[in-house]
């Protein structure tokens, strides 16, 4: 589930997604509207509603919000709504997160290469620290609860069961919720060589042949090493005195954070990790498998990775001929106006995955 | 109606925030939920 919203309304600067343009929503005067239509439902919403607390949940938040001024938006939206505002925050090792986060993008569509170490210590987000001092700022330290991402820490080591603890919820279901899954190395560069020439957004629309590559790249049990090889034991440094100073704050002592999981001294080369001849038998497994199934698809793959599709080479024109690349390109010229523009107000580098 | 608490949960990204919500969403019976905008508004009614 994606939410965006309540982000969106506090932002200081106009996020622009995909669906504004869809949608045509990215004027300015139209900005202003859905500002002021957004506060006047969520809390007549909110007011209307009998019970006695109410939960939202939105990662956006966090993610999206960085200046004082934003989260004090945020918490002005509520002003008169409720006696106590509680803000539950969950943060995970840093370099876990930078793993899961990069096959989520990998997934996404987009095509950048792991992290060196430098932009990872840059990346917006990643010290919890700095971020939850804004949050502690605007709404009190004593109004923000911080738990722990790690299973061996979590109440019944499950994050729901966890969550239900804290907001003291009984729980009822006997439910195990899957959860997303990480691609490991060679998964993520064989989709990152896709999403160089088959984008994932087309016509503002999710390109369905790119998404059934990727599920023909999920179910397909490839050996490889997992994703965290391609960074080092370096990396867990980067955010440890920050870490730590949280420590002290939120559980009394200075102390590391998080457990820390074994990483490699030296990571692997990211182009080594698929070779050519790893990338050509991946792709004849998805082209034996799709044969008749899906021709774009099979020609596609064919295509990227130089392989023959029913005995004929197909030249990378098949994959240009489909012309996938239109909307795409609009939406990340707007994109990168707004990135440039926030990257000028923190006069900071920052680096957003 | 004035509310005794609202609980705002922010992630962080790639902490189980799917499986949290799934959870919410799939338990109806003790959860209402309403759209606004597609934004998932979680009402607890315990």
């Amino acid at each position: 589930m994606t939410h965006i919203f309540l982000a969106k309304y506090a932002l200081n600067k106009k996020y622009i997604t995909p669906i504004d343009i869809k949608n045509d929503t990215s004027t300015f005067m139209k900005w202003i509207k859905f500002k002021l239509f957004f506060r006047m439902n969520f809390r007549n919403e909110i007011k209307s509603f009998k019970g006695h607390s109410v939960l939202l949940s939105s990662e956006h938040c966090f993610e999206s919000l960085s200046s004082f001024d934003e989260v004090l938006r945020l918490k002005k939206l509520f002003t008169g709504l409720s006696t106590e505002i509680k803000i539950i925050i969950y943060v995970r090792e840093q370099t876990e997160k930078l793993c899961s986060l990069y096959s989520t993008r990998m997934k996404g569509g987009r095509t950048i290469k792991m992290l060196s170490k430098d932009e990872f210590s840059r990346v917006e987000g990643f010290d919890y620290n700095e971020k939850i001092k804004v949050w502690e700022d605007v709404f009190g330290i004593e109004n923000i609860i911080l738990r722990l991402y790690d299973k061996e820490k979590l109440y019944n080591n499950d994050i729901v069961d966890d969550f239900c603890k804290v907001l003291n919820i009984q729980r009822c279901d006997s439910q195990v919720f899957l959860e997303n899954t990480t691609l490991n190395a060679k998964q993520c560069e064989f989709l990152r060589l896709v999403n160089i020439h088959v984008p994932s957004i087309c016509e503002y629309k999710v390109n369905s042949l790119r998404s059934e590559i990727e599920k023909m790249i999920l179910v397909k049990n490839i050996e490889s090493p997992p994703i965290s090889d391609l960074i080092s034991s370096e990396y867990q440094r980067v955010y440890e005195k920050s870490n730590k100073e949280l420590s002290k704050r939120y559980f009394g002592e200075y102390k590391e954070l998080f457990r820390m999981k074994t990483l490699n001294a030296k990571p692997l080369v990211q182009e080594d990790v698929l070779s050519k001849k790893d990338g050509q038998d991946i792709a004849n497994q998805i082209i034996k498998d799709n044969k008749d199934k899906n021709v774009p698809l099979c020609k596609c793959i064919a295509a990227i990775f130089d392989v023959e599709y029913k005995g004929k080479k197909i030249p990378m024109e098949y994959v240009h001929s489909l012309n996938m690349n239109k909307s795409d390109k609009y939406i990340f010229q707007k994109i990168r106006i707004r990135i440039k523009s926030f990257i000028k107000r923190n006069e900071k580098k920052i680096y957003r995955m | 109606m004035k509310k005794n608490i609202i609980y705002f949960h922010i992630g962080t990204a790639k902490t189980g925030t799917t499986s949290i919500q799934s959870f919410l969403a799939n338990n109806y019976d003790v959860c209402i939920i309403r759209d606004i905008y597609s934004q998932n508004i979680i009402v607890v009614v315990e």
